[in-house]
């Protein structure tokens, strides 16, 4: 079953005198359950391609279709609800909301929509990442590493059915960057991981990879 | 409905995990201090005011009195019960007691009132020894104790009045001094009006003083006395207990006016604390918000849990600054009540409502563009730095808007009227200024090196963030500055209005003949005085056309028409009194002798020099020329006139004398005095003021505290505006000093660049808070005081070199540890907090 699909897509944005295309017409179809990781340069237009996959901005041209749905016409506040229900995040720079220790963190997204038991689930979701230990610290306490387990327990927290990361490792040593590369695909079994990196050796650990070059989207590690 | 519920849920958690985090510090503090201060200030002026009233009421005996110099016609208290009021007849008049002894008949002028039984409506009449006015009999009286000084009478003996002999059945006791007004200088004696009417004292010629006083329902009041003001009678005299006298008003105008900006400013500064902090917290709000966004919650959804967030901030800090301000208001309680009896609470809901909503007004006002900028962030912003499309006009509009109605709520209309264009004039110039400094430092910057250049260049990377900084500092420091000034000028004033030398004893109604004779008698207890000659008389005319009392709009103007006041007779005008305009003399009417005006009612009438007044002194009109203007300062206890008429040879007045002069002696002198006075010199009249000087001077200590209090709150306020506004460059400082220090830069000079930045903004902050001072104070000397422009070198050294210092002490005590970390703990501060 088809969760993800793009038919297509582009991407323009204009300054002041012209017009600046980033994505030029993007092929893709990811299936359930599936592991792929988007490759290419740094400006390449990653993560603008994850930004609309995940329904947080609109094509200019092109369809998207995420579980099913086309996101195109659809207005931002029905796009936040599917990803509230549906969507999870990694990113970069971690996210984590300042003050908030790392059971806050995790609880947010469950308390944003009232959903029931949430210290429960977010404590669960903290063991699943290992970080039982350190419910009460804040970001400042925390490593990098740290940090953004934390962010990965608060992304799978919702069960989502998809869940997309932006260069996830990007920010971490080469020790750390592996642990949390393990712990993502440890937890992604049942979900459908979409990841962007420019880092080659972690694309291969995903079951399929796609390289955005010029504007389009190539099968393979180009 | 369960989006609702859960967006309740998740923002109460949310908020008061955050508050117990002291994530909500800064702004939680500045709405405390707004919703105390107007909590405080409020509850003082009402309460102040409610108990004038009441003490004006009960000094008036009623809330509305209607004298007149003729019975009044009993149709009017008939109309005055059907509209439901409380009436009470009463009249008086100045008449010879005496009191026979064994060696002597010794006779005083008394105050002879006669008073129906439901006398006063308010207030209460009360003897010495507690006795019921209306269970007396007949023949008792109740009166002054000053008459135990000066008929030598004791309660139980008898004095003679007109046909009747009467026993003082006990002296009246809670007399209030503020009462002994000119007109009512001679010991009351008081008995029913039944009585009074039988003595044989009233006759054709006799001045007596006919009064209805009336109380009851407000509307039914104002109602009633519009029907009286509409008659237009020139003998009749309308006195309310919410219009006292002349000079109390405006004494109490200016108070209300420093009450009014006193909470205007500390409502303003905590605003701009908040303005600050939420700056401050802006970029954390942003983060939150579309890390929230990007999570699936909707616009609405987050801005809904955001506003309750504040609703809350709002409240918990509204409802403590309630507190805190009742409870100052409390603890103020005591000494109130030592200056006003009765002392009259009017409850204290209206004060809280107040404070609460302008804490929470202080808080949208000011939190609503940073508020408005974080609920419009893009989800996008988790991925990149996207920038936010927020429309400037509904961020400063919406702020605007909030800040008028804040403003209606604190200010009366007529001070809104200038308030508001003037706050939005300056708000504009402020801006252009702080662009300018800032403009002026970064040309200033290729001539500078070292650690003042990079400091320069520090401030001048954030140039939004330094504006509003030296905007809100400058501010700050102005108000500070300003009212220091006010706050010195305004005890200044005070204590010279009343010195310790000042005229205690008033002595009048001296006819021309007993001159030598009151002077031999004053030097005999070692008393020098200077007699003033006058008349009393009435303005009718202004160059020959009538002036009449009915047509006149201001009640000063009504008044002064239809009395008759006292006019000196003199060569020139008191030295004590300024002269403010003066007569060309080529313009001096010949044969025309002058008269020198007192400004105000010149104003008032529209008189200008070279205009022909004509006085009715005494029955008769006489023309005199205005060839002067005067000050006069009412306060200041001297012999002080309205009009100064030259002597005319020809111009037979009927002039008695007046005098006032400073005693110091016991009462056991004073009295014997009194009583030579009263023997030697009939009709004479004597005012011992000094009691009443006494309580004017204790209620001026009173007031003086307050305006230190008030100033002192404002002040604490406006610490906390300084430190919310270091706060907020905290991150960008910061990171500076680590860039610096990885380029290798000691940290010595870190400690220096650091702190030559906070000096540069107190230097800026000063210097714009100078100009704001100079520009103040050359238009109140302008348009107010009518004095040149002056430059005034110290307020911009003492503004400059304060705020300089200010900053450069706040520097070092917030900066001082990040100024000595190692680049490590800076670095890792720097990512705790982004
Ligand atoms: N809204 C925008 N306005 C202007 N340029 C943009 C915008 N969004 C993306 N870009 C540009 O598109 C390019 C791709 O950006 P991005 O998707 O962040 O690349 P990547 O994630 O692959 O590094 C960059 O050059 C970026 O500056
Ligand atoms: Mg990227």
């Amino acid at each position: 079953m088809s969760v993800l699909q793009l038919k297509n897509v582009h991407y323009r944005v204009s300054s002041a005198d012209d017009e600046l295309a980033i994505l030029k017409g993007c092929e893709l179809n990811v299936e359930a359950c599936e592991s792929l990781a988007i490759v290419g340069r740094s400006g390449s237009g990653k993560s603008t391609l994850l930004a609309l996959m995940a329904g947080l901005d609109t094509a200019t041209e092109g369809e998207v279709h995420l579980l099913g749905e086309n996101l195109t016409p659809m207005s931002e506040d029905q796009r936040a609800r599917l990803r509230a229900k549906q969507v999870g995040f990694v990113f970069q720079n971690f996210q984590l909301m300042p003050g908030m220790n790392a059971l806050e963190n995790v609880m947010m997204p469950l308390e944003l929509f009232g959903l029931p038991d949430a210290r429960d689930r977010a404590e669960k979701a903290l063991a699943q990442v290992g970080l039982s230990h350190r419910l009460h610290h804040t970001p400042q306490a925390l490593s990098g590493g740290e940090q953004q387990r934390v962010a990965i327990a608060r992304a799978i927290v919702t069960e989502p059915k998809i869940l997309f990361a932006d260069e996830p490792t990007g920010n971490l040593d080469e020790t750390t960057a592996a642990q949390v590369q393990q712990l993502l695909f440890d937890l992604q079994q049942h979900t459908t991981l979409i990841l962007v990196t420019h880092d080659r050796q972690f694309a291969k650990l995903c079951q399929r990879q796609v390289t955005l070059q010029h504007g389009v989207l190539e099968d393979g590690l180009v | 409905m369960s989006a609702v519920l859960s967006s309740l849920f998740a923002s109460s958690r949310w908020f008061w995990r955050g508050f117990k985090r002291g994530d909500w510090l800064w702004l939680w503090l500045a709405v405390v201090i707004a919703s105390a201060s107007v909590t405080l200030v409020e509850q003082l002026a009402q309460t102040v005011h409610k108990s004038m009233l009441t003490k004006a009421a009960e000094s008036l005996s009623a809330d509305l009195v209607l004298r007149s110099t003729r019975p009044i016609d009993p149709q009017w208290r008939q109309q005055a019960v059907e509209q439901g009021l409380e009436t009470s007849y009463q009249i008086s008049f100045t008449t010879m007691a005496m009191h026979s002894t064994e060696q002597d008949d010794e006779f005083q002028m008394v105050l002879l009132k006669g008073i129906e039984a439901n006398y006063p409506l308010r207030g209460a009449l009360s003897s010495e020894r507690g006795l019921d006015f209306n269970q007396l009999n007949a023949d008792q009286v109740l009166a002054d104790p000053q008459l135990r000084g000066l008929l030598n009478v004791q309660p139980g003996q008898r004095l003679l009045l007109g046909r009747g002999e009467f026993e003082i059945a006990d002296w009246l006791a809670g007399q209030d001094v503020f009462q002994a007004t000119f007109s009512q200088f001679a010991p009351q004696v008081i008995m029913p009006l039944s009585v009074v009417q039988d003595l044989g004292l009233i006759g054709p010629g006799s001045r007596v003083n006919y009064e209805l006083g009336l109380a009851g329902d407000l509307r039914a009041l104002d109602a009633f006395a519009k029907i009286l003001e509409q008659q237009n009678h020139a003998h009749w005299q309308i006195q309310s207990a919410r219009a006292p006298t002349d000079d109390l008003e405006r004494a109490m105008d200016t108070a209300w006016l420093f009450l009014d900006l006193s909470a205007l400013a500390t409502v303003l500064i905590a605003g701009l604390a908040i303005l600050i902090a939420s700056r401050f917290y802006l970029q954390r709000w942003t983060a939150s918000m579309a890390l929230m966004r990007a999570a699936g919650a909707s616009n609405r959804q987050l801005t809904g849990l955001f506003a309750l967030q504040l609703t809350y901030l709002a409240l918990l800090g509204s409802v403590i600054g309630v507190l805190i301000g009742q409870g100052l208001f409390y603890l103020a309680r005591p000494i109130l009540s030592e200056y006003f009896v009765p002392l009259v609470i009017p409850g204290y809901g209206s004060a809280i409502l107040i404070g609460l909503i302008s804490g929470t007004l202080a808080l949208w006002t000011f939190a609503w563009p940073a508020f408005r900028q974080a609920t419009q962030v893009s989800p996008l912003r988790v991925l990149r730095q996207a920038e936010n499309k927020t429309n400037v006009l509904v961020l400063i509009g919406v702020s605007l808007m909030l800040l008028i109605a804040l403003m209606g709520l604190l200010l009366s209309n007529q001070l809104l009227v200038w308030a508001v264009p003037a706050l939005f004039i300056s708000a504009g110039l402020l801006y252009l200024l702080a662009k300018l400094l800032l403009i002026g430092l970064q040309r200033l910057q290729p001539y500078t090196q070292g650690w003042l250049r990079l400091a320069i260049a520090a401030l001048a990377r954030s140039p939004g963030l330094v504006t509003l900084q030296l905007i809100s500092l400058g501010l700050v420091i102005f108000i500070l500055v300003l009212m220091t000034f006010v706050r010195q000028d305004l005890l200044q004033s005070w204590q010279a209005s009343l010195p310790q030398d000042a005229p205690n004893t008033f002595v009048m109604n001296i006819q021309p003949d007993q001159q030598p004779e009151f002077a031999a008698l004053i030097a005999q207890f070692d008393i020098e005085a200077d007699l003033v000659p006058m008349v009393r008389g009435r303005l009718i005319e202004v160059n020959q056309t009538p002036i009449h009392p009915q047509d006149q709009t201001e009640n000063r103007a009504r008044r002064l028409l239809e009395r008759e006041a006292n006019i000196a007779v003199l060569n020139q005008p008191p030295a004590y009194n300024k002269l403010t305009a003066q007569l060309d003399n080529a313009l001096r009417q010949a044969d025309m002798p002058f008269v020198s005006v007192e400004a105000e009612i010149a104003e008032l009438f529209g008189l200008q020099l070279g205009d022909i007044l004509t006085f009715d002194l005494i029955g008769q009109p006489f023309n005199y020329q205005i060839t002067s203007f005067r000050e006069v300062e009412w306060q200041s206890f001297r012999l002080n006139f309205f009009f100064v008429l030259e002597p005319q040879a020809d111009r037979l007045l009927p002039v008695t004398y007046i005098t006032n002069f400073r005693s110091d002696l016991s009462p056991e002198a004073t009295s014997q005095l009194r009583r030579q006075l009263n023997q030697q010199l009939a009709g004479v009249l004597w005012v011992d003021a000094r009691e009443m000087i006494a309580q004017i001077q204790l209620i001026m200590n009173q007031a003086s505290m307050a305006v230190s209090i008030l100033y002192l709150f404002t002040l604490v306020s406006s610490l906390i505006v300084i430190f919310t506004a270091t706060r907020a460059s905290q991150l960008g400082r910061i990171r500076s000093w680590l860039l610096l220090r990885t380029l290798g830069a000691q940290q010595s000079d870190i400690v220096k660049i650091g702190l030559t930045e906070f000096v540069l903004i107190g230097v800026l902050a000063g210097l714009f808070a100078a100009n704001l001072g100079q520009i103040t104070s050359l238009l109140i000397g302008h348009f107010w005081l009518g004095v040149s422009p002056q430059l005034n070198p110290t307020l911009w050294l003492v503004s400059i070199g304060a705020s300089a210092l200010l900053l450069l002490a706040i520097g070092w005590l917030t900066q001082r540890k990040p100024l000595t970390q190692t680049p490590k703990q800076l670095l890792q501060q720097l990512q705790a907090d982004s």
